[in-house]
């Protein structure tokens, strides 16, 4: 079995040559980064975006006539504003088609696998976003859904490096962009509506913005340490869990910033149970370590793990509604369901030829 | 520029200059991209002087991306990848080679994560794109690079 990690070992061989005195003869110099021209980068938008239109379209309709599901629909250009959520639930997730090259997107469907839904990425949601003719599409990501199910917040991203807070219905229509240039990581919606946590990429902490995109704030001033990350809200929107190293938590007005839990490896995302307790989280895998799920409660006491050694390289964590099953996200692109107590590992139904990257947001009325 | 920032600079390239420009290779699959690359970001982040508040994680990020503007520039020209593999020594070669054929996205994954050691979060605040998406590179990349690199196994 050849260990790619091991491979990469042998750059060490190759001589590196002084960069740096070279750099000094060039001599200081203002920064210039290169960039197609406007009238170039203005023909490879609009190519890259019907090319991952047209993709991810026949991708759709390739798996709609094997499956038998009806095909998917393109999002309607008309807002409503008002759209029921699924009485089932919806989980939504950042979706990409094997082999594709293009970027990924926003994408729903019923828990059990059917109603396979592409929300973006689409020409209606392009047409309404204003920075789409001045930037290159990257991917959308992070979906996180509104308490009443109605809409998700997403963040898109351009290669140039920018991204923007947005926003779409669940039936694919109203896109509407909610803050452009918002230097976001992983976003949370809080369970009030009132308020959306993100990484920063400003200084690496978390930040808080008002669901309409204004009166952004530092959660609290990070001065040093390690990122803060993947933010999660207490069910009452008083507390925000998120990663920074260990599992730390901090009231949403900032005071009472505590470490919960400082596990040997890294954590990478965190998620509350939607009763509470206990918060999952997932530690950062390494070369050669699988990432494992686990949970402790908000005292920090009880530390478990959830995930069999050996059963996968998991990443990404989070709950269904009831609280009584995890969602977990392999490295593989593939999704599975397990109990809190590590049984009952099975694969979650997913149409063939999707992968799913980062967290799945579920939403659902819980009786 | 004030002392501070050109010591910011000068211990990067102490400490990080090695491993940055092997990753860039990695990246590039072509030494010499790699160090006008790499040469271009340390002169800019000079000029910037103080204004860069994180010297490490700029200079990584200018680095890789003035290496694929480079790569860009380079295949609208030619169309095509050139192979410098043949300057290296093996294993090197072999592994430069099935980099290749990856993407660019792909290819600045992996090397990042596996070659430099980043964790994704670094590698996504370096390639300026989430998490996911590195992750989507990174299970794409290996996928691609296994049987290329099981072939040349002895």
């Amino acid at each position: 079995m050849t260990d790619i990690h091991d491979r990469f070992r042998s750059l060490d061989d190759l001589d590196v040559p002084d960069v740096y005195a070279r750099a000094r003869a060039i001599g200081p110099k203002e920064p210039q980064e290169p960039r197609l021209s406007a009238a170039r980068r203005a023909g490879v938008i609009l190519l890259a975006s019907l090319v991952a239109a047209a993709g991810f379209g026949l991708l759709l309709r390739a798996r709609d006539r094997e499956d038998g599901t009806p095909a998917t629909t393109p999002p309607s250009a008309t807002p409503t504003g008002s759209v029921a959520p699924a009485p089932l639930g919806l989980i939504a997730f950042a979706a990409q088609s094997r082999g594709s090259s293009t970027g990924l997107v926003i994408a729903v469907m019923q828990p059990n696998g059917t109603g396979f839904r592409q929300l973006t990425g689409l020409p209606g949601d392009r047409d309404a976003d204003p920075d789409i003719a001045r930037y290159t599409f990257a991917s959308d990501d992070s979906p996180s859904f509104s308490p009443d199910g109605r809409m998700i917040a997403f963040v898109r991203r351009y290669t140039e490096g920018l991204n923007s807070l947005c926003e779409i219905n669940v039936d694919g229509s109203n896109f509407r962009v909610v803050k452009r240039d918002a230097q976001m990581g992983e976003i949370a919606w809080s369970p009030d509506g009132r308020t959306i946590a993100f990484y920063s990429e400003q200084d690496g902490g978390i930040h808080l913005i008002d669901a309409d995109g204004t009166n952004e704030r530092a959660l609290w001033p990070r001065t040093g340490g390690p990122n803060q990350d993947a933010p999660s809200w207490s069910p009452d929107s008083s507390l925000v869990y998120y990663a920074s190293g260990g599992v730390w938590a901090a009231r949403a007005d900032g005071s009472g910033s505590r470490r919960i839990a400082e596990p040997p490896r890294p954590v990478g995302w965190v998620a509350l149970c939607p009763e509470g307790s206990p918060i999952a989280f997932a530690e950062q895998g390494s070369t050669g370590r699988d990432g494992a799920i686990w949970l402790v409660d908000p005292d920090g006491s009880n530390l478990r793990r959830v995930t069999p050694a050996g059963s996968g390289n998991w990443y990404a964590v989070s709950w269904v509604p009831s609280g009584l099953r995890l969602l977990l996200v392999h490295v593989d692109g593939t999704a599975a369901l397990i109990d809190p107590d590590g049984t009952n590992l099975e694969p979650l139904p997913m149409p063939a030829g999707v992968t799913v990257a980062g967290p799945i947001a579920w939403w659902a009325t819980v009786p | 520029m004030s002392i501070e920032a050109r010591d910011a600079v000068e211990r990067v390239w102490r400490e990080q200059g090695a491993k940055l420009w092997r990753s860039l290779v990695a990246f590039t699959t072509d030494p010499d991209v790699a160090t006008d690359a790499m040469a271009e970001a340390f002169a800019q982040a000079l000029g910037r002087g103080a204004a860069v508040r994180d010297h490490d994680r700029w200079i990584w990020r200018a680095s890789f991306r003035i290496a694929a503007g480079e790569l860009k520039a380079r295949n609208r020209r030619s169309g095509e990848m050139p192979d410098p593999s043949y300057q290296m020594p093996e294993p090197v070669a072999d592994l430069v080679r099935a980099l290749a054929t990856l993407s660019p996205n792909q290819r600045a994954a992996i090397a990042l994560h596996e070659y430099a050691d980043l964790s994704t979060r670094d590698v996504a605040r370096i390639l300026g794109c989430s998490q996911a998406t590195v992750r989507v590179h990174l299970a794409q990349a290996r996928k691609r690079l296994r049987p290329l690199l099981e072939e040349t196994d002895d």
